[in-house]
């Protein structure tokens, strides 16, 4: 056995994984060769000195403050139904607002346009004007239709945990 | 890997199908028992990956959050330890990305004391109290702090941790040749930094 061969088992022979021949050929080689011996001992300490070391346990109370973590983070993320309310809650206010603003944009005829004919079509932009809902009441009873949606989802039953 | 260790291993991993089989269809208690049992491994791979033990807490608790968030997604129940293994690698990973950024310890070049033993290693036997001194705990663990993060993890699920290979292929991943592979490289490198520290003592 060469000293590159003998040196390519230390691994497997640290770790007890070398073949009876292996260790054999190795055992021998080591014991006629002082530069694979002082090469072996290299490999060997660092390897005593961690195995001294000692695996230290998972500390006192982890495995109560994980699964109390996971209880805890899975009860305030929003289930896969209530995402969905969620999102199709927003949708449906973001399509209402744009219809309204829509709407206002081509019915709408703001003051002045035809105020200076004082023709009776002008009274009548302004008599629809007047009739028109305000785009703040649009959006306050959008936000107001709010409410009752969250109390619906609210009442969604939860993922219950045991005990918690 | 002896029988006797083999035989443990597989109940264990037969207990931890078994709960995970409950924790699945939502059951608190099941999911709790999981926790418990599979707790050690993923503290010993959190803690080897992050190398500081309240990160690997903090680990721990991200990897069974994403796990329980996410139970539904394991769909075999005896690969419940891989499974958990990858939820933990991944939250180690995410901690790290931010970690790093931290500045690390500076690294003191002089082990004294390992070179000792290596000096008494040539000759005989080697003293299980000199290896277990403060100062050689220091010398080493630093060695093996300078180590590239994939060889530094390897070899301490190995030795200290006195995982199996076939273990430490399924807390990382790998496979059993590449455990194989990076245990030789990490414990080449040590033997090389200490060959070389040999050198700058003996130079006038």
């Amino acid at each position: 056995m060469s000293c590159r061969e003998s040196q390519r088992l230390f691994s497997r022979y640290l770790d007890e994984r070398a073949s009876e021949r292996e260790r054999a050929a190795l055992d021998a080689h080591v014991a006629g060769c002082a530069r694979c011996r002082a090469e072996l001992a290299r490999w060997l300490v660092p390897s005593r000195a961690l195995r001294a070391l000692g695996a230290a346990p998972p500390p006192d109370g982890l495995a109560e403050n994980s699964w109390r973590a996971a209880f805890a983070a899975a009860s305030r993320a929003p289930s896969f139904e209530e995402g969905f309310v969620w999102a199709a809650r927003r949708i449906a206010a973001a399509g209402a607002l744009t219809a309204a603003l829509v709407w206002i944009g081509l019915f709408w005829r703001g003051p002045g346009l035809d105020s200076d004919s004082g023709s009776s079509a002008g009274d009548a932009a302004l008599a629809e004007l007047a009739s028109a809902p305000d785009v703040t009441e649009v959006a306050m009873s959008l936000w107001a239709a709010e409410p009752a949606a969250e109390a619906a989802s609210e009442a969604m039953p939860e993922r219950t945990v045991d005990g918690e | 890997m002896t029988r006797e260790a083999l035989r443990t291993a597989n109940q264990e991993s037969e207990d931890l199908a078994a709960v995970a089989v409950r924790a699945r269809a939502g059951e608190a208690e099941g999911f709790r028992e999981l926790v418990a049992l599979s707790l050690p491994r993923i503290y010993r791979l959190a803690r080897r990956i992050v190398a500081d033990s309240d990160e690997a807490d903090d680990v721990v608790q991200e990897t069974y959050i994403r796990a329980w968030a996410r139970i539904g997604e394991l769909r075999d129940p005896t690969a419940a330890a891989a499974w958990l293994s990858r939820i933990a690698r991944n939250a180690a990973r995410d901690r790290l990305r931010w970690w790093k950024r931290r500045p690390r310890a500076a690294f003191d070049e002089t082990s004294p004391a390992l070179l000792d033993l290596v000096a008494q290693g040539q000759r005989g036997p080697l003293p299980d109290e000199a290896l277990a001194s403060a100062q050689v705990r220091a010398e080493v663990a630093a060695h093996v702090a300078a180590l590239p993060d994939k060889h530094r993890v390897v070899l301490l699920l190995r030795e200290v941790d006195g995982m199996s290979y076939e273990e430490i292929a399924e807390a990382l991943g790998i496979a059993i040749g590449t455990v194989e592979s990076r245990l030789h490289r990490a414990r080449a490198a040590l033997a090389r930094r200490l060959a070389r520290l040999a050198r700058e003592e003996t130079r006038p």
